[in-house]
């Protein structure tokens, strides 16, 4: 099959340096990085916003104005995906709105950066992942540590057995409040709150229920996440997994703090490495602790060793490395749109990451150890956990296939 | 349909340890009544708690658990707003027991109560809450319920219920025809088939035929249904997945037919996804037609052609791609061209990616440094180390990408000679990666120099290497040149 000049032809559409057209849903506390992020870019042009609290909306549309990307406003996704224009959506809403709007952006031929967690429930990821290969679709979960070069470090130091063999694993999470019940106040009309409950069950509105707010706000309620097991969960147990070389599997057992005394939840793989939830990490986000020594790691640029001089080492030809350029996590995305290669957080890795926060809320909420087949990604002997790896969804709110 | 729960519960509830739950979760039902809402909640955990205990693996009764709900749900003393919660509950242990209780509540008026007992029903995996939930919908005239019901049927997935649902897929109104269909495929019909029929029959609304196409596509296991959806005007995302579709169907001839025809066309998605696959595929003769018609090709699709090139299995064209597009290339194909060779190892990529590391766009050089020590190929070592025993800067550099074995001796050695610029780049390569043993030779080597400039030059970096180093050891080392 030699293909001549004819058949291989010019390509009719996206121009060789022609920008990628961008759709953002969901424009509140958490977009304005990436809504920056595409309105600085030359390679992006930000046409269309969505947003069910229409003074975020307006917000970001007056910043999207001044960018000299005037965009359309909706307060209906489904509007926005449906757009032809559209190349990608940034999918920035809080978690219970992930999984249906990536994927009717997916069958409407968008490729995805989705937030962290990738999902509420383990099906909404199984039904993920089913549509990144039914449309063909590029999709990038927003676990940024995978693309900081500190978290990539620690991890090939991990899998390239520098600490000898793992034996624990420590993770900073921290803790929300506990979810309360609010008392009832008016809707404001600036919001069209049953978009916002979307899927989530009804419960009267409170502005505390759908504030944006990194200490709490929804993020404290399992209506809409995962509490903190999601909110950095999704980022540390997404670098533990990829440090152990687990990211198409996971652990086989999730504990919960207090069950039987246990001071600590913990998860722990096959191989019998436990990862304990806010266990002692010395300071740091997460603490790998190895027969031969451990790799210490947060944030800007947080790193240490035991041994010291081990955070100088320089990889050997035949060590495993992880990816080759560690630099930003959008933009490692958008190259991906355009070469058609798997992103640094595709779907199944951000599936299986999100599957442990998952597995771990529901062992929190039922108070039990729940056993998990990463293979079969079922629950073992448990009906009721099994029927919460799911929620049912309020109507009319379905999930997109 | 509409009968009391109170009726349906009469009688069957006895037993010593079904009193004990139930009087225990009355009790609790009772603290909702008229308390704050931090109450409520406290409430509601302590419901879950004995709800979860009742069905515990090995030692709870979902059944049992199923009945102490429903006998609550029925009981006049227990407060509204209680309700919602046991539903709630019972959605994650009832039993099909609770099929009839659920279609008394969903007809019951209360409109919250109502959808939280179409859930329950969504999550009983029983042949008799499928039959409910589709007697409910035929008997639907509310869009709202219309279209939860269609969203339960589609969880449930039951077979059975795609006649039904096939009939909603001509609905005129466009978002309960999109929600039938959608349900449809969820159930998993096993081919396109049904759906082409409801197409075809020309009664689906103009506002649901995209929505369609994407259902068949979803559903999609024969036909030639690419070929009728590039005839009909399918949108974008339509064309694309029905070609993924097709490619994990047909077999080698079919996926190069069809790879061959989408390449014909001037569709820029379908032939981005063409080119990738057709590569990964090792069609034949395809890369020594892309390796000749590479300038043809739009940026994109050059960008796919490189980051595919590994895959290709005709690795002698696939170098010479890649070495041609990183020298001559846009910043975009030079990049992926970088990661091409070092898939693709070999000397020749080795040292074209050694060069670029030295080149002045950072965005080349960083990809470079990167990529170096991914380049697969086994005499990279001593060709580094070569270079840095010749005082060769980028080998130097290089040192700082690529682990070699014996290199520290050969940065001290050079710094010790102090020949510029080996010297300088020895002693910067030498502060990122020095070893505790890279820092007393260091000192060694300051002890037999002469030269004060050099001297105070090698006592400041090996101050900074014990900075980095962070042990005592290092820290007197680095003391005793002061």
């Amino acid at each position: 099959m030699v293909l001549s000049s004819r058949v291989l032809g010019r390509a009719g559409e996206v121009g060789a340096n022609s920008r990628l057209n961008v759709g953002i849903v969901g424009n509140g506390l958490i977009s304005g990085g990436h809504r920056g992020f595409c309105l600085s870019q030359s390679q992006t042009h930000v046409v269309a916003l969505s947003d069910v609290k229409r003074n975020m909306l307006e917000k970001a549309q007056d910043e999207a104005r001044k960018a000299g990307q005037p965009s359309d406003g909706y307060n209906d996704y489904r509007e926005l995906c449906a757009r032809e224009d559209i190349d990608v959506v940034f999918v920035t809403t809080p978690d219970h709105w992930h999984a249906a709007i990536a994927i009717e952006a997916m069958r409407n031929g968008k490729d995805v950066y989705v937030e962290k967690p990738m999902t509420l429930t383990i099906e909404e990821g199984k039904a993920m992942r089913a549509a990144v290969a039914r449309y063909g679709r590029v999709l990038q979960v927003g676990s940024q540590q995978r693309s900081d070069k500190t978290f990539l470090k620690a991890a090939e130091l991990v899998r390239n057995g520098y600490i000898g063999e793992i034996r624990e694993v420590v993770c900073k999470l921290g803790s929300f409040a506990p979810p309360s019940q609010f008392a009832e106040q008016p809707v404001p009309d600036t919001i069209d709150y049953d978009r916002w409950l979307g899927p989530a069950p009804w419960e009267p509105y409170n502005g505390e229920r759908v504030k944006g707010n990194y200490g709490g706000g929804w993020r404290r309620f399992w209506e809409y996440g995962s509490r903190k097991n999601g909110d950095w969960g999704a980022h540390h147990f997404d670098i533990v997994q990829w440090a152990l070389d687990m990211d198409e599997s996971g652990p086989t057992m999730f504990v919960p703090k207090g069950y039987q005394g246990e001071s600590h939840q913990y998860h722990q793989y096959e191989n019998g490495i436990k990862v304990i939830r806010d266990g002692d990490s010395r300071g740091n986000m997460i603490r790998f602790i190895g027969t031969e020594g451990e790799v210490l790691v947060g944030r800007s640029n947080k790193f240490s060793t035991t041994p010291a001089d081990l955070k100088n080492v320089v990889f050997k030809s035949g060590d495993t490395r992880l990816y080759a350029v560690a630099s930003n996590h959008r933009q490692d995305f958008l190259d991906s749109v355009r070469s058609r290669k798997q992103p640094i957080c595709p779907v199944e890795i951000g599936h299986r990451t999100a599957t442990i926060c998952h597995l771990s809320g529901i062992a929190e909420r039922l108070g039990r150890p729940v056993k998990w087949d990463p293979k079969a990604e079922q629950v073992v002997g448990d009906a009721e956990a099994t029927r919460m790896m799911d929620r049912p969804r309020r109507g009319p709110y379905s999930l997109p296939v | 349909m509409k009968f009391p729960i109170s009726i349906l519960l009469t009688g069957a509830l006895a037993g010593q340890l079904w009193a004990l739950e139930s009087s225990a979760l009355s009790a609790v039902a009772q603290k909702y009544s008229g308390a704050s809402p931090d109450a409520q909640y406290a409430a509601t955990v302590e419901l879950n708690a004995l709800i979860d205990r009742s069905v515990m693996p090995g030692e709870g009764d979902p059944q049992r658990a199923t009945r102490a709900v429903l006998e609550l749900l029925a009981a006049d003393a227990t407060p509204a707003e209680a309700k919602k919660y046991l539903l709630r509950a019972l959605a994650r242990v009832a039993t099909v027991d609770a099929v009839d209780p659920m279609v008394a509540i969903y007809l019951g008026g209360d409109e919250v109560l109502a959808d939280e007992a179409r859930q329950v029903l969504t999550c009983i995996a029983d042949p008799q809450a499928v039959e409910s939930l589709e007697k409910l919908l035929e008997r639907a005239t509310d869009k709202r319920a219309k279209l939860s019901l269609i969203n339960s049927l589609g969880m449930q997935g039951a077979a059975s219920s795609a006649p039904l649902l096939a009939g909603h897929v001509v609905d005129a109104d466009p978002e309960i025809a999109r929600a039938a269909l959608t349900a449809m495929v969820r159930i998993g019909a096993p081919s396109e088939a049904p759906l082409m029929g409801v197409g075809e029959s020309g009664q689906v609304a103009d506002a649901v035929k995209a929505d369609l196409e994407k259902a068949q596509v979803a559903v999609t296991t024969s036909g030639d249904l690419l070929a009728t959806l590039q005839t009909s005007g399918a949108a974008a995302a339509v064309r694309t997945a029905a070609l993924v579709a097709r490619l994990e169907r047909a077999d080698a001839d079919g996926k190069e037919a069809l790879i061959k025809g989408v390449l014909k066309g001037s569709d820029a998605g379908l032939r981005k996804l063409a080119l990738g696959e057709g590569i990964k595929l090792k069609l034949d003769n395809l890369l020594e037609g892309l390796a000749k018609s590479m300038d043809r090709l739009s940026l994109d699709e050059r960008v796919v052609v490189l980051s595919n090139l590994a895959e290709s299995g005709a690795d002698g064209t696939a170098l010479a791609i890649a070495l041609e597009r990183l020298k001559n290339g846009e910043t975009p194909e030079r990049v992926a061209a970088l990661h091409a060779l070092a898939a693709l190892g070999s000397q020749p990529a080795f040292e074209a990616v050694l060069a670029a590391t030295v080149e002045k766009d950072p965005v080349i050089n960083r990809t470079a440094a990167n990529v170096l020590s991914m380049v697969e190929y086994p005499e990279a070592e001593a060709l580094l180390l070569a270079g840095v025993k010749a005082g060769e800067v980028t080998a130097i550099r290089a040192l700082n990408y690529r682990k070699v074995e014996g290199a520290g001796a050969e940065l001290i050695k050079l710094i010790k000679a102090n020949k510029q610029p080996a010297a300088k780049e020895a002693i910067r390569t030498v502060m990122i990666s020095a070893t505790l043993d890279d820092l007393k030779a260091l000192a060694a080597a300051h002890a037999e120099i002469s030269d004060g400039g050099v001297k105070k030059r090698i006592a400041s970096t090996c101050e900074r290497i014990a900075k980095s180093l962070d042990s005592d050891e290092a820290r007197t080392i680095a003391n005793g040149l002061k």
